[in-house]
């Protein structure tokens, strides 16, 4: 039987992809499918821990800081800025918003998931 | 007449005379003697449509005055949690000059069941950069009070200032009490301590909070282990968690 935090894991992979295909497709859809897998990347290792997974973002955000650290909090606080932008940007502006910046949050994503991956053992 | 201001101010479009009173459910003669009292004072407008009557606000500062007026009684009406968060927040903004106005709204003006909450930042030319000076409040708020808080920018203007409970106008008074500027510094040790995850932080925090809560007992302790005794006496506080509860409980009163 495949392990939960593995499936979890898989979860944030397929994410990651759809957020690097829909890049020059939909920014707003890549800002979105990011913050999702970088999240479920972290959910993945929180259940590896044995920890019970809050529904709230902000309590998911807690337990990041607490078991993975400040630099793993700060890039999934700052994804999901990303994401509020990409889909309430219409009504306001709160972060700077573009392929660039998405791009470079793509790339540091997949280091920290690999990160996360080598944790998983 | 408060009432009706009330109405005719959160309706923000022209309304029905006979609507506005029914709405308001104010008495019919006092409410026609208010609305000319008003129209007399230029706060409201009345014109004849057929046979109808009807009521428009006048765009002007006075009448915003009647707005900050209504939004600083909703505001005190909010939970004593949100009131807390947002004191927090409208401290650091008296040095951002650029920002004229902050406004909440969103679901947390709502009632209970908020994940986050929305403040709606007003300046002339606001840029992202400005908004960035708020990420450490922002990053305070959300580490110790464990709620999202989302800024959003805009300019300005009349149109903008009805877009939310006005909580802050820069033409605020710097005003706390002694006990409210050691929660203040309370806040910063004890994010430190979040962040800095070190046993020495944490200790400096809880004696921090020891201060705030004997000043606001009005007891001056000469020593922090005098402070740290009486703490001590109606608290328990073992970890990081306890600290962030009996923190928020101690704001709650302080910030009432």
């Amino acid at each position: 039987m495949v392990k939960k935090y593995l499936g979890e894991l898989e979860v944030a992979d397929e994410f990651l992809k759809v957020a690097k295909n829909s890049l020059s497709l939909s920014l707003r859809t890549s800002a979105n499918r990011l913050y999702f897998s970088f999240e479920r990347a972290v959910i993945a290792y929180l259940m590896f821990k044995g920890k019970k997974v809050p529904k709230n973002h902000q309590k998911i955000w807690e337990l990041c800081a607490e078991f993975l650290g400040e630099e793993f909090y700060d890039h999934l606080r700052h994804l999901y800025d990303l994401r509020m932008q990409a889909d309430y940007g219409n009504i306001s502006v709160f972060v700077v918003f573009n392929k660039k910046v998405v791009e470079e949050e793509i790339m540091k994503s997949e280091v920290l998931i690999g990160k996360i991956r080598g944790l998983l053992k | 007449m408060l009432k009706l201001m009330e109405k005719i101010l959160l309706s923000g479009e022209e309304k029905n005379m006979e609507f506005l009173i029914r709405e308001a459910k104010t008495g019919r003669n006092s409410s026609f003697e208010a609305l000319k009292f008003l129209e007399e004072r230029g706060l409201i407008g009345i014109k004849d449509f057929g046979n109808q009557k009807i009521v428009s606000l006048v765009r002007d500062n006075s009448v915003l005055q009647f707005k900050y007026y209504l939004d600083s009684m909703e505001f005190k009406s909010l939970d004593s949690f949100v009131k807390l968060v947002v004191d927090v927040l409208i401290f650091s903004l008296f040095d951002k000059k650029k920002i004229k106005a902050a406004l909440l709204f969103g679901s947390v003006l709502k009632g209970k069941g908020f994940n986050d909450i929305d403040v709606l930042l007003l300046g002339n030319n606001l840029k992202v950069e400005d908004l960035k000076s708020l990420d450490n409040v922002k990053s305070k708020v959300e580490r110790f009070f464990g709620v999202i808080l989302n800024f959003h920018k805009n300019d300005f203007n009349f149109d903008n200032l009805f877009n939310g409970v006005v909580i802050y106008q820069s033409s605020y008074v710097l005003e706390y009490t002694k006990t409210q500027r050691h929660y203040f510094e309370f806040l910063d040790s004890v994010y430190d301590a979040i962040v800095g995850k070190d046993k020495e932080f944490f200790d400096s925090a809880l004696v921090n909070l020891s201060y705030v809560y004997c000043f606001s007992e009005n007891f001056f302790p000469k020593t922090k282990s005098d402070a740290l005794d009486f703490f001590n006496k109606r608290y328990k506080v073992k970890n990081l968690n306890d600290l962030k509860k009996v923190g928020v409980e101690i704001g709650k009163e302080i910030f009432r």
